[in-house]
This record gives structure tokens, sequence and C-alpha cells, in this order.
């Protein structure tokens, strides 16, 4: 999902990281207590700048970068909750057998999407998005299921899908 | 708004998530099709914005309904709910509550059982739950499903919808599989090797405990599940609820099944001699009194029931 980094504006961005990349990583090793993670966080959150192209905007340096750093981190915890709960369900359904990583890898990026999108949801319009997506339940069930009228189903569905399909840049966005 | 990490229209997304609705519902006119055809050329911006739907809901294939459900539903919001669900997890065990006991001695410990009379429950959701003759059930209501484990026999359940609260599946779990409800009335009926499913209306999904393919089953079919897979479906008959009413209907039945049935209500043995057992037998039958039943089987078929004791009955050709 993330998108091949565009040509730096060679000397802000420069400029940026030389100046705040060791303050940024000491910081995340201080919330993380894990170097590696740390490591990987910080040249994400870079990663992201250099993205946006949005380096020579930014006043206030460390702020901006805590902001952003702390959003990655968010989004790696919920990310490892996700995979973790994910996987734990999967060992106590006696049916399932154990996906390869590829297959882990692909299901937890579709979770966080799915994730996102449901938490800025109606409560009816998540479990519509679920019924459809998970379940390949018709509308008719859908709308008998919720006690809502067909038009209802497709409200909240194409609200669902909008939002699971097209808001997110990529997943280690704010 | 993004596709595949670059900015799109919102008016483009909004298009695309709403032909992903129409199309989803699987009952698009030819002249919507042919739209959404014309719509996907019109603009690269269009394409571009309907392969990105593709390749993730291409992705969303790779998802078990169950586990992601489970996995979602413990929102960062409410840890307390997660904690619920790691002590459910804990109290089955690794193994999972049927790979712990014997069949009977799981049906001694169950929520729920019936001896040779049926029964009649509401659980705590509304859903209406009929329980057949010597049948056991436990009942697990969780925040995120609610699944009945059906210990042994046969039970027909009515799903209830939950209007106000997060929605949480309707299982039926044998030792053979489970059968997801999709809105709906169906039976389920836990035999040594199979499971058997009927849906009365909605639909319901079958998954094999140890099968890599599920199947859902739509209202008027049944089908068998064994522990490894799904047995084709077939049409239900009428005698397939037949015994919510008490009654056992046959309709050019193998004398040897009709018996076999007909032994679930009843205590002690019932056999039938080889020679008979292929016979045909067809009728509406009582199963509140499966003596007289018994006794009048010469009316339909030549064979005679010997009975050498209340609990130990024969059926031989005349």
């Amino acid at each position: 999902m993330l998108a091949a980094p565009s040509p730096p504006s060679p000397s802000d961005f420069q400029a940026l990281y030389a100046d705040h990349h060791s303050w940024l990583l000491g910081w995340l090793k201080r919330r993380l207590h894990d170097a590696g993670l740390a490591s990987d966080l910080a040249q994400d959150t870079f990663v992201k700048i250099l993205v946006a192209r949005s380096a020579a905007a930014i006043l206030q340096p460390r702020p901006f970068l805590a902001t952003i750093a702390n959003r990655l981190i968010a989004n790696h915890c919920r990310r490892a909750e996700l995979e973790h709960a994910y996987v734990a369900a999967l060992q106590h359904l006696p049916a399932a057998c154990a996906p390869s990583p590829e297959t882990i890898a692909i299901v937890v990026e579709s979770l966080q999407l799915i994730d996102r999108a449901l938490g800025k949801l109606s409560q009816p319009a998540r479990q519509a998005f679920l019924l459809a997506h998970l379940d390949g339940m018709t509308y008719a069930e859908i709308a008998a299921e919720l006690g809502v009228s067909m038009h209802s189903v497709k409200k909240y569905l194409t609200r669902a899908n909008l939002l699971c399909f097209f808001a997110v840049p990529d997943l280690a966005a704010p | 708004m993004y596709a595949d990490g670059q900015p799109l229209a919102l008016e483009t997304a909004m298009q695309a998530a709403e032909w992903l609705t129409t199309l989803m519902g699987g009952d698009a006119t030819a002249d919507e099709q042919q739209a959404w055809r014309d719509w996907r050329q019109a603009h690269p911006d269009h394409e571009r914005a309907w392969r990105h739907i593709e390749h993730v809901s291409g992705n969303f294939q790779a998802l078990d309904a169950q586990a992601s459900r489970q996995a979602l539903a413990q929102r960062p919001a409410s840890r307390r709910q997660g904690l619920r669900a790691l002590v459910l997890l804990a109290a089955f065990g690794a193994t999972g509550w049927f790979g712990s006991r014997t069949q009977t001695a799981r049906a001694l410990v169950a929520d729920v059982s019936t001896g040779a009379l049926r029964r009649e429950l509401v659980l705590s959701d509304g859903s209406a739950l009929q329980l057949n003759v010597h049948t056991a059930v436990n009942i697990r209501y969780t925040a995120s499903e609610r699944l009945l484990q059906l210990v042994k026999g046969e039970l027909y359940i009515a799903t209830a919808r939950e209007v106000h609260t997060t929605y949480r599946p309707l299982l039926v779990e044998t030792v053979h599989g489970r059968a997801l409800a999709l809105g709906t009335r169906y039976s389920v009926r836990h035999d040594a090797d199979a499971t058997s499913v009927a849906v009365e209306q909605g639909r319901v999904r079958l998954t094999p405990h140890d099968g890599t393919d599920s199947v859902v089953l739509a209202a008027g079919r049944g089908a068998a599940m064994t522990t490894t897979g799904v047995l084709p479906a077939h049409p239900t008959s009428s005698d397939t609820w037949a015994w919510r009413q008490g009654l056992l209907v046959a309709d050019a039945m193998r004398l040897g099944d009709f018996l076999h049935e007909l032994s679930r209500y009843r205590s002690g043995f019932l056999g039938c001699d080889a020679d008979v057992r292929e016979l045909r037998i067809s009728g509406v039958y009582p199963l509140g009194d499966t003596d007289a039943v018994l006794r009048a089987l010469p009316d339909a078929l030549p064979v005679a029931a010997h009975f050498r004791t209340a609990y130990w009955v024969q059926v031989k050709a005349k």
C-alpha cells in the first residue's frame, strides 16, 4: 500500500533528517523499550514526511515528528493486536488450518483497513459491512437481520465501502 | 480520498463505492452492468478506483469470517470486552471443548438436556430453541457470538435478531463442525458419524472442523456434514420438521431407516432383521406412542414386531 517515495525536496528534508533523526530515535526508544522497532518507526516517520513533501512547511519540527511517530506507534500496536486476536481466534477454530505468513500479512492488512473504517461508522453500518463482506449475505437478509429497509442497507454499505476502500492513503498513515 | 496510495477525487471514490454496493448485491440488471462498464471507461481514474476495489476486496477473500469477527470485535476502546474473550478462550482450553471429553461425559455436563420428552426454550436473546428427545445442548453466549454446542440429538432454532446490541453471529457446533446462522430458522441433528442441517428460512454456513471449505445452505435445503466435509445438499421434505410436532413422516422410507428413526424416541433396543430392512414404508406416525406404531406395522408391511421384553423389540418378516 505504501507509495513509492517521490523525489525528495532535497535540502529541507536533509536538514530535517540531520537535525532531528537522532532525537526522534531516542524519543522512540524511551517510549518503546525496543531498539529495532524504534529504529523502524523513526525511519517510517521520515518516509511519511518525504512522501508528503511537507518538510519545508514544518514550523516546529519536534512536536510534528512526535505527533506522526505517536500515530505510527498506535497503528503498530493496533496491527499487533489484530494479528494476535485473529491468530488466537483461528487456533480456537478447529476447522481452520494454519495460514502461511504471507496470508497472515494480507489478512492483517485487510483487517486494519476494515478496523479503521468500522471506527468511523455507525453500529448498523458496521454490521451491514461485516455481514456483506465477511458472511456474503444478500441485502435482503441483511435488512431482515438488522431490521432496516434495503435502501438503508445500501446506504450503509456505500458509506462503509467508501471509508474502507478509499479513505486511507496507506496503512501507516494518520 | 486515495486509491493505491495515490490521491483520488472524492466524487470518483463515492461513485466507485456506489458501484460496489450495486454490484455486490448480485441483482444488478444488464443495463446497470453496462452503465458500470461505461463508467469505468469514461476516465482513467474510474478504472484505477475500480482496480483498487478489486485488489482490496480480493485480499478480503483470505479472511476467515469468524476469526476476523472476533479480532475486530475487540475494539481498542473497550478493553474489558477483550478481556472477557481471553477468559473464554482459557476456559475452552487449547484443544477446544469438543476435543476434551467423550460424548457421554459431555452429555452429563450439558446445560440443557432432554430425555423422552421434547422441550422448548426461549434464549436470552429471544431466539426460540426446540430440543428433540435425547438431546443435550450447551448454551455459550458471549459478547462476540451466540454459540450452541449440540452434544447429542437434534435441535431447531428460530434465531432472533438483536437490534440494540453489537451483532453476534449465532452458531451451532457439533463434533463434526459448525453451522453459522445467516438470519434464519434451521435444524441441526447430531448422528454418530455426521451432523445433518436443514434450513427452513434464511441461510446457514456449514464449516466442518477438519475441512478446508465451508458451504452455504439456502432455505429449503439440507445437507449432512462430517468432520472433513459437507455432502451434496438435497431439498428438505416435510418430515425434516415433523418431529417438532411429534410426528414421523415417512415417504417410501427404508424400514431400517424408519426403525432407526423410531428408536430415537423410545428406550431400549429396537432391531430389524436384514431380510426386511429394504422394505419401503409410507405414512404419518405419532412419536408419542412408539409401541402403538410398532404394533401397527403389520397393517402397512408384511412384518411384525416381536416384543421380547418392553425394552427389546425385533422386527421380523411375518
